[in-house]
This record gives C-alpha cells, structure tokens and sequence, in this order.
C-alpha cells in the first residue's frame, strides 16, 4: 500500500502534457494531497508585455513525518512547463537545462513546515505577443516521505495570464524596482533581481542593466552583461563597451564575449 | 613593583562564544573574531590568570596577583572595528567591521606596587597604575574545507558534482557577513570567447568563464557539466578546459577571488564508434559521462 493510499489520499489522474489540458483541468484533479498541498499561483495574473511573469510554488507537509521533493539542478529543472497560447496553440518549453554552478535540488519539509520558492517563468519561455495565456505547471517527479514512499504524481496545475500590450511606462516601473533591489537588496534578493531584469528583453530595460553593471555587487553583474547582450540595440552595445574599461577583469571577459555574441550571433553557452 | 594589567586570552575559550576564536596571545592581542558578533573577551573568575594586576602586602609577605578586569576603563581606538563594554560584562568585545584597532584599559593608580620602610614606618613606595593597550583584529569568517562530496552522471552526457565546505568560525551562516560567495574560473584553450571545436559542436564559451555569484552560505553547491550544442555532420575532436573553485570575501584579497580547488581539468572529446555513429564524452576527477551523438546526448 502507498503511504497515498495508506492516508486516504485522492489518486491524481495522470495528465500528459499531449492530452489538451482543459479536459486535464475539468477533471477532478487532487491538488497535491490533503496532507501535502501542493501549490502553484501567479504573483501577478495581468502584466504587460516583457515584463517579469513569477509562478509561486509552494508545498505544505502536514504528515507526521519529513517529506523530500527534488526540484532538479538549481532547484529549477524539476518543473515542467506547458503554455497555451493565445492561439490556442501549445508549447512545452524544455526544461530549464544549463551547465555550471547550482543550488542543490534536494528539499526536506519537515513535519508542519512549508516550502515557498518563486519561479521566473520569463528564463524557461518569453512571450511575445499579448493575449491571453494559460499556464501549466507541475513537479517532474513525485513528493516521497522521509522514509521513501511515493506521494503519488503532483497534477498541473493551471492559471490563466492575460498579457496586456507593451508598455513602455509600466515596463519601466518595473524595471526600476529590479533595479533598486539589484543594487541595493540583500545579496540574495539582488541576484533574484538582478535574473529577472536580466530576461526583461526589451530596449527599456538598458539604463537599468547599466545601473546594475555600474553599481551591483559583482556577483551579479554578468546577469546585466547577459541582458545588455539580449537585447542587443545600438545602446545596448554602447553600455556594454563603456564598461570595457572596468577594474574587473571579470566583467571585462564577460562583455569582450557579450560583444562577439552580438557581432557574429553566435551564442554563447553556459556549459561548465 | 606593581605590573602593568594585563589580559590575554586562550583560544577556545570555554563558553558558548568558542566559535569567536579569542585568540587574544599576550598583551591583549591577536583577537580574531568575525565581526558582527559578540565575543568574550572579558576575565571571569575562573580566568584570573589572564587579567591580573601584582600587588604587593605592606612591608612583607608574598607578592599576590589579582584581577583587575571589573575595575579597569576599557576603550577602543576605532569603535567602527570593535567596540568594548564598560558596564556588564566589562571588557566584552563586539566586533563591528573588518578591521584592526587597539583596546585600551586603564586605571586610576590603585593598590600599592612596593613598600618600603622608612623609619621605622611602612609607606608606599609607589602605587600601581594598571595601563596597556594592544591590537586586536577583526577578521572575515571564511570558507573552508571545500571538497567534492559527490559525483554522477547519466546517459544523456551530463556530469554532475557535488562541493560542500565549512566557514573558518565553524558557523556557515558566518560567511554572509563579509557577503563571502563562492564559484568557478574555467579556462578554456584559447581565445575569447572560445570557440568550441568545429564540427562537431557549435557552441562557444566565455574564456575565462568566471562564475563566483553562488551565496558561500549555501551548501552543497552544484557544479553541472553538459555536452553543449553538436550539430551535423558530426566529425572527431577534443579539447581540455581548466578548472578552478574560488570565493571572494569582502575585505578578503581585496574582495579578489582566493582559491580554494584546483586546477581540474575537464575533457571533453568526441570520438568515431565502429558503426559509423559518434561519441562523445567528459571526464573530470576521475569520474566520466558519455551519449550517443545526436541520439542521446542533452543539447
């Protein structure tokens, strides 16, 4: 017997990512577990255009004993994504897949404890139309107790996102508070920052990609060297040269590659 | 004759506070505390060797030591590195910031130092006045013990390592102090970027690629090796990229990076299968991941 079965749990029904996911969503689905709520919601339901699009996560262990999730390398690769589109039209965008340096995947929950950790959805997919949009979510793999049994799959979970056309007033507001944050948060909360004006790919956000280049910490600076490079204008590219002359010779390798990646279109990738 | 006080400390001084490391040898020196924390540097009774002033009994009988550290002023020449209490707990050091400065005591002339007998008659020949100073430093809590805890590999090419490491205080949340982080240099053969070998990749690399953006306060840190990017037709190469891990500190190196592992070496070949087919795969440490080329292998 399942420790599901054991606690009276609901089974989920098995949803593939190829079945349409309405007829997912009208099914009677269990949410997680009674015990174990898993949870995905939306910061912001409505946003504009490029701006940033955060997915909360959040699971709940009301068992007696400790439950482990693996959320993958960087506690990032253990979600899976599916967006309709306003077309109606769906993709799966891969899962998020880099080489280099992560957090650890590996969570325990103790007993009456929780998890809440927030997902920039804008690393895995950019949207580039407005419209309406359902986004789907769930773990890769399933919740365990301490003791090794299997919770059981976690549904999808879906929510609904309207994207507003672009903005440029309210795209800035929100990149001057990234900013803000980038340079002047705790250092977690400045990267997170710094990641999320990273992926604004619009030619708003270059003064606040100079700002952070300019006055972050420099853990976080190859994040607005990334950024600068995405987005790719003319202005752009003049920020990123006037940093060339910088102490850092971090940085300096960081934008000469930026440039190339610019001159020739040849990505750079992450692969160490 | 009267000595000067003195208060000097033993490492691992015997309280909660242990991680502080008050190392304070001789002469109210050395102390080596991470700074934002408080420590004890004070004397209580059961170390009235290390704070005691020598006094002598009128005219006669042994020379007797006695601490001093409740009577004593105490002041910091830079109370942006440290600060000393002069109310409870006297003489407590908190450390405020990175840094080296003097921690002062004094006292008023007190117990008589020497007597002698003048006629007959017992006086003082001079009284004792307790005075000294000495340099006290604050340092950063640093990480230490990096090493590989784990390592595995699966069939789509991708290798994954494990590293866990210690702070120098023994308290890894210690380490957000001077907002310490750690990461990688990896040094690719030539050129910047550098351009992978081609075919069969087409992928091209930040030379060096430095990363030390990870928070040192969170561990074990992931290190994820893939393939990158191979399109067809495919063909044979190999190349060595050289590995090391590194933390910055502030106030650490001039918040330069200080290694901490390394070099590594980390190669990554692709070689012709028998059947016509390509293989490509990594190794580093010891340990290795292969895929099948254009089958199997994680783009």
């Amino acid at each position: 017997m399942s420790i599901a079965q054991a606690q009276g749990w609901r089974k989920a029904p098995y949803c593939s990512v190829a079945v349409a996911l309405l007829a997912c969503s009208l099914a009677p689905v269990a949410k997680g577990t009674d015990l174990v709520p898993v949870s995905f919601t939306l910061q912001e339901s409505t946003v504009s255009l490029h701006e940033p699009i955060y997915v909360n996560f959040s699971v709940r262990n009301g068992l007696s004993e400790a439950i482990r999730l693996d959320l993958g390398f960087d506690r990032k690769e253990g979600f899976r994504f599916s967006v309709t589109q306003p077309d109606a039209s769906t993709v799966n965008p891969q899962p998020y897949s880099r080489g280099g340096l992560g957090l650890s995947g590996l969570i325990m929950i103790e007993p009456a404890q929780a998890f809440d950790q927030q997902i920039l959805l804008n690393e895995l997919y950019q949207i580039t139309k407005p419209g309406d949009y359902w986004i789907a979510v769930k773990l890769a793999t399933p919740i365990r107790t301490h003791s090794g049994l299997e919770l059981g799959p976690t549904p999808w979970e879906r929510m609904r996102l309207k994207v507003l056309g672009r903005d440029e007033k309210r795209l800035a507001d929100a990149c001057e508070r990234l900013a803000k944050r980038a340079t002047e948060a705790d250092y977690q909360v400045a990267r997170a920052a710094a990641l999320a004006l990273r992926y604004v790919q619009d030619p708003v956000a270059v003064p606040y990609l100079d700002r952070v280049l300019a006055k972050g910490d420099r853990g976080v600076k190859g994040f607005a060297v990334a950024g600068l490079a995405s987005i790719g204008t003319t202005d752009a590219i003049n920020k990123l040269t006037s940093h060339l002359n910088s102490d850092d010779a971090q940085l300096r390798s960081q934008i000469q590659a930026a440039l190339s990646q610019i001159r020739t279109g040849v990505k750079l990738e992450v692969n160490d | 004759m009267g000595r000067l006080a003195v208060v000097t400390r033993h490492g691992g001084v015997a309280s909660s506070y242990d991680w502080c490391f008050c190392q304070c040898a001789g002469q109210y020196s050395g102390t080596t505390v991470a700074p934002g924390t408080a420590c004890p540097v004070y004397v209580t009774s059961t170390d009235q060797l290390y704070a005691e002033a020598w006094f002598a009994p009128p005219c006669g009988g042994s020379a007797y030591y006695y601490d001093i550290t409740a009577v004593m002023a105490w002041s910091s020449s830079n109370t942006g590195v440290f600060t000393l209490n002069n109310t409870n707990h006297k003489g407590l050091l908190t450390a405020m910031g990175v840094g080296s400065a003097l921690a002062k005591a004094q006292n008023g002339p007190g117990e008589c130092g020497e007597w002698d007998v003048y006629g007959g008659a017992c006086i003082c020949g001079f009284y004792t006045q307790a005075t000294g100073s000495a340099s006290c430093s604050v340092v950063c809590a640093v990480p230490v013990n990096f090493t590989q805890s784990g390592s595995s590999a699966n069939g789509n090419g991708n290798l994954v390592f494990s590293y866990s490491w210690g702070s120098s205080t023994g308290v890894l949340s210690d380490l957000s102090q001077c907002s310490c982080k750690i990461g990688e240099q990896v040094y690719y053969p030539n050129g910047n970027p550098y351009i992978w070998p081609r075919p069969p990749w087409s992928a091209s690399s930040t030379n060096p690629t430095v990363d030390i953006s990870q928070s040192a306060t969170q561990v074990p840190l992931i290190d994820s090796y893939r393939p990158g990017t191979m399109v067809a037709p495919y063909g044979t190469a190999s190349f060595t990229a050289t590995q090391y891990y590194a933390y910055t500190c502030t106030a650490v190196n001039n918040g330069n990076p200080v290694r901490v592992a390394g070099p590594i070496s980390i190669v990554r070949s692709v070689t012709q299968n028998s059947d016509g087919t390509f293989k490509y795969t990594i190794t580093k440490s010891g340990a290795s991941a292969s895929c099948l080329v254009g089958v199997y292998c994680a783009q």
